[in-house]
């Protein structure tokens, strides 16, 4: 780090120059926390370059300072995410207290939080040192695309409510993010779901996707697993019986619960299995409940990034 | 006067609910079979005498 | 004849998110080396018979396990986190 700077002693007031040229993280190299021992514990691992330029003042008279902040291709992981190709120059006209001269873009080729997000795009800015606008933050998964809806937050309040935009997610893929064998299904779903961040707890409360046109649903697993044993409740081989070859008119899903905790996911589908009885309509609400999140990222172990998502990231990179 | 014709509509669905709690029955069951390999072999585990509760 | 105990505290191998042992440093007497490819052996035996008792599939076995022993290990031994990397508890 190169820092140039003057003192007047007379009134105590003065400024200096600071410029980290950029510094490229390598495979096993230095780890971000022993740059920024503030990352310890939320990001672990970095590659990629960051640069900085700053300029600070103390004193009565100082000047509020400025700071820009390259990012070059960064990846930043930690235990509960992961982001890949982070791209973007944010600028603080000033930091203090800190602000942004208006928005600033950040792109990212990967937020992993459990589910492979991709093509992110975060449009954000700072006032007054606390209040943050968030003016866009959309990312691409399950074949469309999901979007936080614009919103500003004042980070010195504790709780945040946010909303999640859901659009034009394929069923069969959102069904394969439960990894569950034998479950698959076609149809276009579009929805919103309300995200409470309360300090590190996140809730999603009455989220609901709808699909857009009829489709149909498939369970019929090799092995039903032991919490869908039919012989414990006859609900459930009806249910098991209907799911074989579901064509449904309607299908919505409601999402609630907190990650890492409690979460309720209800399926409710209006349509008719032609197997069952000659298609008789029937109306299925399913709830299912549980440490679902919880059991869902143990049961997947070693998570892989799908290959198309892969893909994705290294053409999404060329593309800037 | 015109005929109106009615569209028999199908009568009511059947409606089939079902409330599923999704146990962490998998993990549990390995839980107990590890707490007995880690107490039958310590020194594979290196692990102190008795096996380690969860 | 080094005990897993003993490579474990001098900082030689440490527990992986898959329940086998890792060598922490690149160079290490022979005797921790074979040492700890015994043991790796015998808990792929011993996760084998898990998996088929459960019905569940080895990965899994090994994701508790390592779950387990990774929380299990001493502040201060070295373990490897999600992302592949050793830390010190």
């Amino acid at each position: 780090i190169d820092a140039t700077g003057a003192h007047d002693v007379a009134s105590g007031t003065g400024s200096a120059k600071l410029v980290l040229h950029p510094l490229r993280f390598r495979e096993g190299g230095r780890t971000p926390a022993e740059l920024f021992p503030l990352l310890s514990g939320t990001v672990e691992e970095a590659r990629g370059r960051i640069g900085l330029r700053a300029g600070i003042g103390w004193g009565p008279k100082a000047s509020k300072g400025s700071a820009e902040l390259l990012l070059d291709d960064l990846t930043l992981a930690g235990p509960a995410f992961r982001a890949q190709g982070l791209n973007g120059v944010l600028t603080a006209s000033s930091l203090r207290p800190l602000a942004t001269p208006g928005e600033q873009l950040l792109s990212a080729a990967l937020l992993d939080v459990g589910l492979p997000l991709t093509d992110g795009l975060i449009r954000f800015g700072v006032s007054g040192g606390k209040t943050l606008t968030l003016a866009q933050a959309s990312f691409a998964w399950a074949g469309g695309t999901v979007s936080a809806a614009p919103v500003t937050v004042s980070l010195s309040d504790p709780r945040h409510e946010l909303a999640l935009e859901a659009r034009g997610l394929r069923l069969g893929e959102v069904l394969g993010t439960a990894g569950v064998e034998g479950l698959a299904g076609s149809g276009i779903l579009n929805g919103r779901i309300p995200v409470i961040v309360a300090g590190r707890r996140i809730r999603f409360e009455g989220g609901r996707l709808e699909a857009e046109a009829p489709g149909t649903l498939r369970y019929d697993p090799a092995v039903p697993p032991d919490f869908l044993d039919a012989s414990k409740n006859e609900n459930t081989a009806l249910v098991m019986q209907v799911l074989e070859d579901f064509h449904y008119q309607q299908l919505g899903i409601g999402i609630d619960g907190t990650v890492g905790g409690e979460m309720r996911v209800t399926l409710n589908i209006r349509g008719a299995n032609p197997e069952f009885y000659g298609g008789y309509p029937v109306a299925l609400n399913l709830n299912l409940s549980g440490a679902l999140d919880t059991i869902l990222r143990s049961g997947l172990g070693a998570y892989r990034i799908p290959d198309a998502v892969k893909a994705r990231i290294e053409q999404y990179g060329k593309a800037q | 006067c015109t005929p109106t014709v009615k569209v028999q509509a199908p009568d009511k669905p059947i409606e089939i609910n079902l409330n599923i709690r999704v146990e962490q029955e998998v993990r549990v069951r390995i839980d107990r079979e590890l707490d007995q390999v880690f107490r039958e072999n310590p020194d594979l585990f290196g692990l102190p005498g008795e096996g380690t509760k969860k | 004849q080094e005990s897993l105990v003993a490579a474990k505290q001098a900082g030689l191998v440490g527990e992986k998110p898959d329940g086998l042992v890792g060598f922490v440093k690149d160079e290490v007497p022979a005797d921790v080396r074979s040492m700890v490819d015994r043991v790796n052996a015998e808990r792929r035996k011993q996760y084998a018979q898990v998996a088929q008792s459960t019905g569940q599939s080895l990965a899994q076995v090994q994701a508790v396990a390592g779950d387990r022993l990774v929380g299990a290990t001493p502040s201060g031994q070295y373990v490897m986190n999600a992302a592949g990397r050793w830390t010190r508890k």
